[in-house]
């Protein structure tokens, strides 16, 4: 995360439209900007396209998944088909709905340096990112155990705090709260609330909007484009 | 016919000398009965319906599933008797189109292709998944595979269903349409359910008992 202040244009999508299929269009000509100190949330029903807008802002489609895509997206101001996917992830985090997908070290701590480390990261700046994610998020007990050995919900609190560590201006939350128990959701929902006044911008996507409620706007998608915004 | 259909006498299980460990429990779980269990992440949660499903082999103790010892019993021989949800439902979905993985098992088992293929349209109409039948299963949603394992599970007419976080990933409509198909199972068919889930209205909604896991010990049922 670089200093940046809260009113600041993070996240410009224009005209983004993208099928996997032709025939199919999952996402029509969505247009949506993210401001520093900002949540938005998504809500709608499984298959509308929710997780798929969060692939295409992370770069991940086109990158790696392939499909008919069209529009612009800008991150910070950069075109992000200009952006690899490591550059990409030193801006922009995501968490994802299956912790699986993210975790690969041995153990809880080496899941959380790794990203740092593979930016050359200085040591000391890694510990203090360390630091600020112990912190954060009720990790500590977690750093040495294996991954293999972590429950559901402990997975998705690794994960979490693995992106957390790249200190990210952009995070992408798919789901974040769905093995999580009472405490681990109110650790993250502060942790979210404390990186939004940091001047993070913040997107989550949750079926229940509940989880959505520290929001300053929520869409409901449907087939791709935005049904309906509250803004709070 | 007993009431009882999975029986736990003072059964545990260890993930080795250094790892977790289930403090030795006796519960019992009846035909008919919806039981949830309850706790917090890492509590052992997970790891108590693996053993009552024999998935794990008990390291002290037994588990009986309608009267048979799970260490005298294949996974094979469990699956004809009950059915479960992994927390992640992408490890049990494996065949390349949602209509294929519906009817696998049903093929395994000697039906006809025609009944095998009737049988699939109506659990995927059930479950809101017919537009879908020729999708890759990869490219589901997490709700969409969630709502396919759980079609796949039902549909195999288990006695006792086993189900880690079913409502996770499920937008309203297909939760209220769980919540109704797993009452109808239990009042009409005496099915039995064990439920581990997060989700405390899902909970109010289905649950006829609740135990509480607190560091791998079932402590209480509240």
């Amino acid at each position: 995360m670089t200093e940046q202040s809260c009113g600041e244009l993070l996240l410009e999508v224009k005209n983004l439209s993208f099928a996997y299929k032709a025939e199919t269009p999952i996402l029509e000509d969505f247009n949506f900007s993210l401001t520093g100190g900002e949540i938005a949330g998504f809500t709608g029903a499984s298959g509308c396209g929710k997780t798929t807008l969060f692939y295409c802002l992370s770069g991940i489609i086109p990158k790696v998944f392939k499909g008919n895509y069209r529009g612009k997206i800008l991150l910070k101001g950069k075109p992000l088909e200009e952006l690899s996917l490591a550059r990409t992830s030193a801006y922009l985090g995501m968490v994802f709905q299956n912790p699986d997908q993210q975790l690969f070290s041995d153990n809880v701590l080496e899941d959380i340096v790794f990203g740092p480390e593979n930016l050359c990261v200085p040591k000391t700046e890694m510990e203090e990112r360390l630091a600020f994610v112990c912190d954060l998020l009720p990790v500590e007990p977690l750093l040495y155990k294996k991954v293999s050995s972590l429950s559901g919900g402990q997975k998705q609190m690794a994960a979490i705090a693995s992106v957390l560590a790249m200190k990210p201006d952009v995070l992408l939350f798919d789901e974040a709260f769905s093995q999580l128990d009472g405490e681990g959701r109110t650790a993250v929902a502060n942790a979210i609330l404390r990186l939004r006044d940091e001047g993070c911008g913040i997107m989550m996507i949750d079926h229940s909007e509940e989880n959505l409620k520290t929001a300053d706007r929520i869409f409901r998608m449907k087939k791709g484009a935005f049904l309906e915004q509250r803004i709070y | 016919m007993s009431s009882v259909y999975i029986e736990a006498l003072d059964a545990s299980y260890s993930y080795g000398k250094k790892g977790f460990s289930l403090v030795p429990g006796t519960l019992r779980l009846e035909r008919g009965k919806i039981v949830f269990l309850k706790g917090k992440n890492g509590s052992g949660k997970s790891t108590w319906m693996k053993l009552l499903a024999g998935i794990f082999k008990p390291s002290q103790g037994s588990i009986r599933i309608d009267g048979c010892d799970t260490k005298r019993m294949s996974l094979g021989q469990i699956g004809e008797k009950l059915g479960y949800l992994w927390q992640n439902p992408q490890v049990q979905l494996f065949m390349e189109t949602v209509f294929q993985e519906m009817t696998f098992v049903d093929e395994l088992k000697g039906l006809s292709k025609a009944e095998s293929e009737k049988k699939a349209e109506v659990w995927l109409e059930c479950f809101g998944l017919s537009h879908l039948k020729k999708a890759s299963v990869y490219r589901l949603s997490g709700g969409e595979k969630q709502r396919l394992a759980l079609a796949v599970i039902l549909s195999q007419g288990a006695e006792y269903l086993m189900l880690d976080e079913p409502s996770k990933n499920l937008d309203e409509k297909a939760r209220k349409n769980l919540v109704e198909l797993l009452k109808n199972l239990r009042n009409e068919k005496q099915i039995g359910m064990l439920i581990v889930s997060h989700d405390e209205a899902f909970e109010q909604e289905l649950a006829d008992e609740t135990i509480l896991v607190e560091e791998g010990k079932l402590i209480e049922k509240i």
